[in-house]
């Protein structure tokens, strides 16, 4: 009765195996493939984009019909006001009558491939109890619906990022661009109908610092909308923003925010391109094990370093000084510095040029749940050169560098956009990959 | 006494042509079932009606746990009694 509607796909070629360049909405075997959905109205979309190559190009049937899975009742209750509403019921009370979410039917062994195989393969890397579980933390972290949640995604380290998007966004909402309202946290929503002053004061009234991640939207209905997230410091929030991120499937993450540089060449203010990653961040290793490589994705580092000679107008050698490539260090531990008798010898051999504390995990996390990742970071301090971010000296630096820094992102996702259809890469994806990306 | 198997709780699945109709099928069967949770929910808070009452239905799931453990394990010491051999066990809990 209280069940999910599942999706069954059944291949059953004629011939030799279609070669295909795209790096989804592909089988790579006869079968029969299943998931099941939650909220189709929201990823029709979606949905559609996956199946209509698959019909179309391998002649898949589709079946619709209703799953085994049952759908626990707090993904059906929009607030906890709706429980306590005419005397209500504890949690305990309700679970000992309706389904409730259980840890037994939620995992990520699909992404992990960790699945087996039965008579039915998936057909997706979550179903929907996945889904819907990472719905509801998404609301609860970022303090907006998860519908306001963008397919190109900022993250950044650092709040002072945030200022800056609110006031491009609040620009484009009203210079006409194509940006229809601004989603604030606590859902707080500026369209165009609201005055530049108006927009100002409610932005000024954000209760952002209720929530752990606060998100910000610019939102769009080309789908070229843009979500900003503050995950703040260290590898553990980064992991889980984008465990619950990835369900919704957006087309890229990147990752900008501070760093520190560990090269006597760099300056404070400079960028980083990360082209490899030294994972010391200690929260993947299980899942993804320390000797799989996580590539770097070439059209992501392409529009990065374009969007950098773009944005800071520096060609040629000067972008060579202001953007260095080159190998992040993340660590779970930000006073490695007090380690460095034991740190010196890693950071030597693996050459690396900057350490953080969110980018490897965010990087390795886009290759887990195959979404595009790139990092783009800027150097605020120098640690192992006496340059240490000294209040006085931040607030210049950050007067000049935050503003371009953000513009950097913006351009490279307006880049990437003419191309998304490129850039959902088959390096992201495995032998016997689901066929919806 | 096993509960039914997972494949025979599932519903009849209805051939579609277009992903079109696949997605608006979707949209109807996810429509049906969370109505009808919310709506068994509100009675329950409101009237303290369980749900199998106005579905006509027994609405609890099957709880099932496999054991496939070698004969001989470990001693346990702990309150409930470990089973002894490789089994399926099953119950509808709750519902009593």
């Amino acid at each position: 009765m209280f069940r999910y509607p599942e999706l069954r796909l059944t291949y059953t070629p004629n011939g030799p195996a279609l070669s295909n360049a795209r790096a989804f909405a592909k089988f790579s075997d006869a079968g029969v493939y299943t998931t099941t959905v939650t909220q189709p109205a929201d990823f029709r979309a979606y949905l559609l984009e996956q199946l209509e190559p698959l019909v179309t190009e391998y002649g898949a049937a589709i079946e619709v019909g209703v799953g085994a899975q049952e759908i626990p009742y707090p993904y059906v209750i929009e607030s906890g006001d709706e429980l306590t509403r005419g005397g209500g019921a504890d949690a305990a009370e309700l679970a000992r009558f309706f389904p409730v979410p259980s840890l037994a039917t939620i995992g990520d062994e699909t992404a992990d491939g960790e699945f087996d195989f039965g008579p039915e393969r998936p057909l997706a890397l979550f179903d929907a109890p996945r889904v819907d579980y990472s719905l509801r933390r998404l609301v609860h972290y970022t303090g907006s619906d998860w519908r306001a949640m963008q397919p190109w995604v900022l993250l950044t380290n650092y709040h002072r990022y945030v200022d800056q998007f609110v006031q491009w966004g609040l620009k484009q909402l009203h210079a006409g661009t194509g940006v229809e309202k601004v989603i604030l946290p606590g859902n707080l929503v500026i369209d165009s109908s609201i005055s530049p002053a108006e927009a100002e004061a409610r932005v000024g009234a954000v209760v952002w610092h209720r929530f752990q991640m606060p998100a910000y939207h610019c939102v769009r209905a080309d789908g070229r909308g843009i979500s900003l997230v503050n995950i703040s410091v260290g590898p553990s929030n980064a992991k889980t923003i984008t465990d619950h991120i990835a369900v919704l499937r957006p087309h890229c993450w990147l990752m900008v925010g501070h760093c520190a540089g560990l090269r006597q060449s760099q300056v404070i203010g400079d960028y980083v391109l990360a082209h490899a990653y030294l994972r010391r961040d200690n929260i993947l290793d299980e899942a993804v094990p320390l000797e799989t490589p996580i590539p770097a994705l070439a059209e992501v580092q392409v529009a990065l370093q374009e969007a950098v000679a773009k944005v800071t107008g520096d060609r040629g050698e000067a972008l060579k000084r202001r953007l260095r490539t080159g190998t992040v260090v993340t660590d779970d531990d930000r006073n490695w510095e007090l380690r460095w008798s034991k740190e010196r010898r890693i950071i030597n051999i693996s050459r690396a040029i900057a350490v953080d504390m969110e980018s490897a995990t965010v990087a390795t996390q886009g290759f887990r749940m195959r979404v595009p990742y790139g990092t783009l970071l800027c150097v605020s301090d120098k640690p192992l050169h006496g340059e240490i971010k000294l209040p006085g000296a931040a607030n210049a630096f950050y007067e000049r560098a935050i503003a371009e820094h953000l513009q950097i992102g913006i351009a490279a996702i307006g880049l990437l956009q003419s191309q998304d259809d490129t850039l959902h890469s088959r390096k992201l994806r495995s032998f016997d990959e689901p066929p919806f990306r | 006494m096993l509960g039914p198997s997972i494949d025979s709780v599932k519903g009849p699945f209805e051939r579609v042509a277009t992903p079109n109709e696949a997605v608006d099928r979707l949209v109807r069967l996810y429509g049906e079932a969370t109505q009808a949770l919310h709506g068994a929910v509100d009675r329950f808070l409101k009237e303290g009606e369980p749900p199998w009452r106005s579905t006509g239905s027994f609405a609890c799931m099957v709880r099932r746990r496999r054991l496939c453990m070698a004969p001989s394990t470990a001693f346990l010491k702990r309150a409930s009694r470990p089973r002894r051999r490789p089994a399926l066990c099953s119950a509808t809990p709750n519902c009593a």
